[in-house]
């Protein structure tokens, strides 16, 4: 028996699987269920209420609010995370182009920035008062007076979308320009020799080789996204007036700012949801790539 | 021909100025914050609030580095961030080495459903398993604990660095392992005397990515810890900047000593961990 447990290898996946079951599936399996039990400070154990807390959810104005910033916020973020870095990584990967690997490694800066950090300088230049970003903008002419980038309703999301997109565009870039070098030269020239023109090329050649690429990585941007947290907290906390708060935030106020963590647990559900319907559909593009 | 390949590659010169100017812009916007970080680190209180501002200030000073380093309890969080991030690498380079190399050279029962849980795992919102660890780590007299902080943090580091090894590990010829098995070394010895120094490279990767992580790792640290006994850096110097709110200098300093490291190390080791993350994050 132990030897042929020996012999399958399963041992060496052990203490993986120990770790994902201690730190990942217990908490998972747990908050799946708290979401149907009452939990809160003043109750000794949690006392089960089936779904009682998904219709309080449900009728609470700042968690829709949060379910639509939460759209905004990962839709807004990926779009221009991806434009920007798809569109970059088809001027770099330009044979011209000369400091390539230079230019890649300033570009990962922001990557590897601690968002922590990203957040405090950020913050830094958008200070109303004395921020270079409104001295800039204001020398350029694009804005007519400081901005409160950070405390007006009607920007503050956009800001932290900018800050959030600086971090990850590079990211895109170079899992973007990574798989453009797996297109084939050969291909290219025949095209060309066979009179294509750049875009049909491009259409033809080029993308069907790095669509596979782009399909994941707009995928794992978008799972990151939804579950993205520090940028938030650290700069705005959700405000102003919840205009920023996404779900994340709102679960963390709601379990750590007010105690009630049954309908934090029944949020997270919510957000699992979501997360996973997110990544069925990343699975299943892998999937067909490797073919198992 | 060569006519021909010109037109393909836009050697125009328009398009060539017009490319470099672009990217020459996107690298500037890119690298900005980290140079106004390290400017505003070096002014003084009287120059921070200049207008114009200015990149290199009239009087440099590193009175804001001394503001940061001998407060003890920066100090501390450093302490704290690095007992924490090197148990992380350390732990998750031995677990992530043994499982990434079982699922890449055996078939096991449930070897399929791993291999899912892994991804799926990269995937789950860290604010959702908060609240179980929370609970979990209070009940277990875990709560303000280094242990606690060193295996949530693993939650985030395993599934990536599973899936970046055994990817890795499929490239590595299995022919040297047999010829070392006929030589007498058993599975796991020849794991770590032949596949480990050929693995060089997938073992970078993961190292970074996991220090990288670590390092910056924000929520589950804010939560599990309580006191100055296990807090981090990140924790540190967001109460730093609330302490300190109105000088800039010496947050902007503070930021560059946690940013300082990550950059190091990821300047040192980048061509590993871009292939890897390259084969690890979007191959799957």
């Amino acid at each position: 028996m132990i030897k042929k447990f020996k012999r399958s290898g399963a041992g060496y996946v052990m203490p993986a699987l120990l770790v994902i079951a201690v730190v990942m599936m217990y908490p998972l399996v747990y908050t799946l269920i708290m979401g149907f039990f009452e939990n809160t400070l003043f109750l000794e154990t949690p006392a089960f209420c089936g779904i009682s807390q998904f219709e309080k959810l449900f009728s609470d104005k700042v968690f829709i609010g949060s379910i639509k910033n939460t759209l905004v916020w990962t839709f807004g973020s990926v779009f221009f995370q991806f434009s920007l870095g798809f569109a970059l990584a088809l001027l770099l990967h330009q044979p011209f182009v000369k400091g390539k690997a230079l230019i890649r490694i300033l570009l990962m800066i922001p990557w590897v920035t601690p968002s922590i950090i990203g957040s405090a300088v950020w913050k830094w230049m958008y200070n109303a008062d004395y921020g270079i970003i409104n001295f800039l903008f204001c020398s350029l002419g694009l804005i007519e007076k400081n901005q409160t980038w950070l405390s007006n309703p009607n920007i503050a999301m956009w800001s932290v979308i900018a800050v959030n997109t600086w971090k990850m565009f590079p990211f895109i870039l170079l899992m973007i320009e990574a798989s453009l070098q797996g297109v084939s030269k050969d291909l290219k020239e025949a095209a060309l020799i066979d009179g294509a023109n750049i875009w049909n090329i491009f259409k033809n050649v080029t993308w069907p080789s790095i669509a596979a690429t782009c399909y994941s990585t707009i995928l794992l941007m978008i799972i990151w996204t939804l579950n993205a947290f520090t940028f938030i907290y650290a700069m705005t906390e959700g405000g102003p007036a919840h205009k920023t708060e996404v779900m994340a935030m709102y679960i963390y106020k709601k379990a750590f700012m007010n105690y009630d963590f049954g309908i934090a647990s029944a949020a997270s559900a919510v957000l699992f949801v979501l997360s996973m319907a997110v990544s069925l559909v990343y699975l299943y593009l892998t999937r067909d790539k490797e073919g198992n | 021909m060569p006519k021909m390949k010109k037109s393909v590659t836009g050697t125009n010169i328009i398009w060539q100025i017009l490319t470099y100017a672009i990217l020459l812009l996107v690298v500037l916007v890119a690298v900005f914050p980290a140079i106004w970080m390290l400017s505003t680190s070096i002014k003084l209180p009287t120059e921070q609030y200049d207008i114009p501002p200015q990149i290199i200030p009239d009087t440099p000073t590193l009175s804001n580095y001394v503001t940061v380093l001998t407060n003890t309890k920066m100090f501390d969080a450093f302490v704290n961030s690095l007992i924490i991030t090197l148990s992380v690498v350390g732990v998750t380079l031995f677990i992530s080495v043994l499982a990434g190399y079982g699922l890449s050279r055996y078939r096991f029962r449930g070897h399929g459903f791993l291999k899912v849980g892994l991804l799926f795992g990269q995937m789950i919102p860290s604010v959702v398993i908060i609240i179980p660890l929370y609970f979990l780590a209070s009940k277990s007299q875990l709560l303000d604990t280094h242990f606690s902080l060193i295996m949530a943090d693993m939650a985030l580091t395993i599934p990536m660095g599973v899936i970046m090894l055994s990817s890795f590990f499929e490239t590595v010829p299995r022919e040297l392992e047999e010829a070392a098995k006929i030589d007498g070394c058993t599975g796991i010895g020849a794991l770590f005397r032949v596949v480990l120094p050929i693995a060089k490279p997938g073992l970078i990767s993961v190292t970074i990515y996991t220090y990288i992580h670590a390092w910056e790792e924000f929520l589950f640290a804010l939560n599990l810890s309580t006191s100055t006994k296990t807090r981090t850096l990140p924790i540190a110097i967001h109460m730093f900047a609330g302490e300190f709110a109105v000088d800039w200098g010496a947050t902007m300093a503070a930021s560059a000593v946690v940013a300082f490291p990550v950059l190091l190390i990821f300047l040192a080791c980048n061509k590993y961990f871009v292939k890897g993350m390259a084969d690890g994050a979007v191959k799957g």
